[in-house]
């Protein structure tokens, strides 16, 4: 089991080091001319525009620069010279091009955002998804069965912004039923923290456990059509021990990957949801340094999105090893 | 001055185009501007006329708090980094500069003020050398009075690292070389052209006249900064007020709370009133819910108003409405759009002309949302430049909209037009528009290949002289109140230079440039002003664009909003007399 989970995060952090460089080079060598956009002229001044350039580092040769983004990320580094640098500590992801903000300011008050519409997200789409679905395969062809079916094919087909809008038209506009969706503080208040979360929570958990639902019935059929499940109630064992214990246990390992990897990735930023809800996370604080041409940023949540991504592939590939023992012995 | 950047707006995928047709805006403050009047005429109070305290506003009550809805947080507030749009507008709360702006919401004329200085500014030589005289009382949100020190080096940080996004006008004007790199860079070294003899009085000289001085020194780079207190990037959520109100709390991304400030003195001012309590911005919405909030107007928000337009989705919903309608601004504003017509290329002035004939401005105008959004365009000027005139030196057949193809083509007999080349920033709006206008042209006959470019490089790519590009999709507004402020850098043939042109008609017709610098030379800019719309009437007779529309602000306040009126300067709501009804 050590080796195992020394090997995997040795092939993580490779993985990371080579997302880093393309994530650079694509940024940082590309066409995009920020210091086009941030100068304050409308069309830039030669020497305002070489000014902003110096300013950002972007006249220092590439390899310098990415030398000197990864020194940060480790040791810190300081960022420009004379009275107008700036200290910048461990883990330092650069400043903002347009307010000269470390980075790392940016996303520790955007991810919160994204860490609370997902986490919450992911437990009402497990519990509703996974156990929806297992009932409906133990219900195999009653009224429940059809029932879940319908509400998979309804939901799995709706996109967020679509379903978004609507809750939010009929919920909080027509009905007042909910309020606005807002991004609270839980250290400030757990009650609006949840009551602000709400919406995102149903939306996007309805709209995966969708899904969730029609992958655990299937799993779920499958592992009951087997033999030792048969075995087992043919030696009499409960059929609340049989489903529990013998059957849910396999039928939810495949699960456990894709949870895993859809909770990695939509840590990375739910745009999507973010946006549809104008909530600040860290998907929507993406989009709008794309817009600005605001490459620290970007570059930050890339690397942030794929250090999740990666880490929840080590933490699913031991998970799936403690599940399934036949992973660890391969 | 600059539109805010917006972030991605979902909703935006699921509206349809607005219904069309006009509207009038019946604003229950009584006080909102109406589509058709525009504003014409600015006054400069060179010998400080304007009284302190500001004239009260009728109605209005003291208290209350009011909600500023805003997609997103500023990109600055740290004063000399200040140059968007909605920044501009709302600075007034907390920044005070030497000059200042009085907007009057019946349509009187704009006038420039002195802000801080007790008039917009002395010259003695025909603006090579301009004195301000600070006016009593004026003092930072600590207590501390301002001196003209503060403003000087309020100036130099301008020249900084901290200055660099903020309009570079004033500076350039005082160090054309700009070899002065600020007061961190260039220690100890003063900034150019700029003294003060004594704590009143700033004095600004230059090699060659400046007639726009007063306008330059409106803008946030003439704040004053206490040199002690200037925390560098910090100064941006934590910034000395010199206004009516300073912050009680500020979240980045989230809300910036205003409280009054108990050193701000109305007698020292002729522009503002501090009528609410309480100013709360919340960057955590969109359009939409904007729009839908404003609507709704539950507790808080009925006293609030929009910083963005009404989105096109919801326009139909609002004139439906007419309680929504009784809240609701319809006004111009100081962004056009335009197609320049390369003359180095495209060089028969028939040709220019019969593409302005041929442009069906109905189609365009509903292709990018309806009238309630934008207005077709036939002037350069946008109608709220002072001296703007309004004429058509193209109309559409039958007094229409929809251009006048059989002119165009009576225009272009017995010419062979080559296939023209039609650059465009690559962005989905333009992609749809664009092609909206290229079918319109067609129908006269012209033939056009497509050229759409990376927004990042698209004013890189056209602004360079040797631009193979024939018509270019772009836009202005205006970044002072005076002509010369649009036409002086749209159409002035001798500032063409190899890269980096605003002037994207490579227009250089001498008779013009002549015009223009007669007119930027006359110190009294409010005689200027009548003037531009002539000259606006004889760049358009040599067609270096086709005007496509003039941007309307279209939005809403809240029902206990009173005070308040479209800002003609700024596209967005005017809050220097703004009030909660009690």
């Amino acid at each position: 089991m050590f080796r195992f989970a020394v090997r995997r995060v040795l092939l993580a952090v490779l993985t990371l080091f080579a997302i880093s460089v393309v994530t650079f080079s694509l940024f940082f060598l590309g066409p995009a001319d920020p210091a086009s956009t941030m100068c304050g002229s409308k069309l830039c001044d030669p020497v305002t525009h070489a000014r902003i350039e110096h300013d950002l580092g972007m006249d220092q040769p590439a390899i310098n620069q990415y030398a000197s983004y990864m020194r940060g990320v480790f040791v810190g580094r300081t960022i420009g010279s004379g009275d107008t640098a700036i200290d910048c500590p461990a883990p330092c992801l650069g400043v903002s091009f347009r307010t000269r903000e470390p980075v790392t300011q940016i996303l520790a008050r955007a991810f919160p955002v994204t860490l609370s519409i997902v986490t919450g997200a992911f437990v009402v789409y497990l519990i509703v998804g996974i156990g929806l679905g297992m009932l409906s395969a133990i219900r195999r062809g009653t009224v429940l069965d059809r029932v879940s079916v319908g509400f998979s094919l309804s939901f799995a087909s709706m996109q967020i912004y679509f379903l978004g809008l609507l809750l939010t038209y009929f919920l909080v506009w027509q009905t007042g039923l909910l309020p606005r969706p807002q991004y609270v503080s839980p250290a400030e208040s757990v009650g609006r923290w949840a009551m602000g979360m709400l919406l995102p929570w149903i939306t996007l958990g309805l709209i995966n456990s969708a899904v969730y639902a029609r992958l655990a019935r299937a799993q779920m059929l499958e592992t009951l059509s087997e033999d030792y499940i048969r075995t087992a109630r043919a030696k009499g064992l409960p059929i609340r021990r049989v489903y529990f214990r013998h059957a849910f246990r396999a039928a939810v390992t495949p699960l456990v990957t894709i949870a895993g990897l859809d909770l990695g990735t939509q840590l990375g930023g739910v745009v999507i949801t973010e946006s549809t809800f104008t909530l600040q996370g860290a998907g929507r604080t993406a989009v709008l340094a794309i817009f600005q041409q605001n490459l620290p940023i970007i570059m930050a949540t890339v690397l942030l999105a794929a250090i999740i991504i990666v880490l929840m592939n080590v933490v699913v590939d031991m998970l799936y090893a403690v599940i399934d023992p036949r992973v660890r012995l391969s | 001055m600059r539109h805010p950047v917006r972030a991605l707006v979902v909703s935006a995928l699921v509206v349809g185009l607005a219904a069309t047709g006009c509207d009038k805006n019946t604003g229950g403050t009584g006080t909102g501007n109406e589509p058709e009047k525009a504003q014409s005429a600015i006054v400069v109070d060179y010998k400080g006329e304007t009284p302190t305290p500001a004239p009260e506003v009728e109605g209005a009550t003291p208290g209350g708090k009011l909600t500023i809805m805003q997609e997103g947080d500023f990109e600055h507030l740290s004063p000399q980094q200040i140059y968007v749009s909605n920044a501009l507008a709302y600075a007034n709360l907390f920044h005070r500069q030497l000059t200042g702006y009085i907007e009057d919401g019946k349509g009187g004329p704009l006038k420039l003020v002195g802000d801080l200085a007790t008039n917009a500014g002395e010259t003695t030589d025909n603006g090579k050398t301009w004195k301000y005289t600070l006016r009593e009382g004026v003092k930072f949100e600590d207590g501390t009075p301002i001196t003209s020190k503060d403003v000087a080096y309020g100036i130099a940080v301008s020249f900084s690292t901290y200055g660099v996004q903020g309009p570079q006008y004033l500076q350039t004007a005082l160090d054309p070389e700009r070899a002065y790199k600020g007061p961190f860079d260039s220690k100890g070294v003063a900034v150019p052209g700029v003294t003060t003899p004594d704590d009143k009085t700033i004095v600004f000289t230059f090699a060659t006249p400046h007639a726009e001085l007063p306008y330059l020194v409106s803008y946030p780079t003439a704040t004053p900064i206490s040199e002690a207190k200037f925390t560098k990037e910090k100064y941006e959520t934590a910034f000395q007020s010199t206004g009516p109100y300073k912050i009680k709390e500020y979240k980045r991304d989230a809300y910036l709370d205003l409280e009054k400030n108990p050193n701000w003195d109305p007698k020292s001012d002729p522009i503002r009133h501090a009528y609410v309590d309480t100013v709360h911005f919340d960057f955590t919405v969109d359009g939409e819910s904007e729009t839908n909030r404003v609507i709704a107007g539950q507790g808080d928000d009925a006293a609030s108003i929009m910083t963005g337009n009404v989105v096109p989705a919801k326009i139909a919903e609002v004139k439906g409405n007419a309680d929504v309608m009784k809240r609701t601004i319809s006004a111009a504003t100081p962004f056009v759009r335009y197609l320049y017509i390369n003359t180095q290329r495209v060089t028969d002035l028939q040709v220019r002309q019969a593409l302005n004939y041929a442009f069906d401005r109905d189609a365009y105008i509903k292709a990018v949302g309806g009238y309630d959004v934008a207005e077709p365009a036939s002037t350069t000027l946008a109608p709220v430049v002072p001296g703007y005139k309004k004429f058509d030196e193209y109309p559409g057949a039958n007094g229409g909209s929809n251009g006048d193809v059989e002119k165009a083509k009576s225009l272009l007999q017995g010419k062979t037009v080559p296939k023209l080349k039609f650059c465009f920033a690559n962005t989905p709006v333009n992609q749809t528009v664009m092609a909206v206008i290229q079918g319109s042209l067609t129908k006269a006959g012209f033939t056009f290949s497509s050229s759409p470019i990376d927004p990042a490089a698209y004013y890189t790519t056209v602004g360079d002289k040797t631009t193979d590009c024939d018509i270019m999709a772009g836009g202005w507004a205006q970044d002072f109140p005076d002509g010369d402020s649009t036409l002086g850098v749209l159409f002035d043939g001798s500032k063409i230079v190899d890269k980096g042109n605003n002037n994207l008609g490579y227009l250089n017709d001498a008779a013009i440039n002549a015009k223009l610098l007669e007119l930027r030379g006359l110190a009294d800019r409010s005689q200027a002003a009548a003037q531009y719309g002539d000259l606006d009437q004889q760049i358009m007779k040599a067609a270096p664009v086709i005007p496509l529309r003039y941007d309307r602000f279209f939005s809403i306040y809240g029902s206990k909003v009173g005070g308040t009126f479209a800002s003609p300067l700024w596209a967005q709501f005017n809050i220097t007399g703004i009030y909660v009804k009690s």
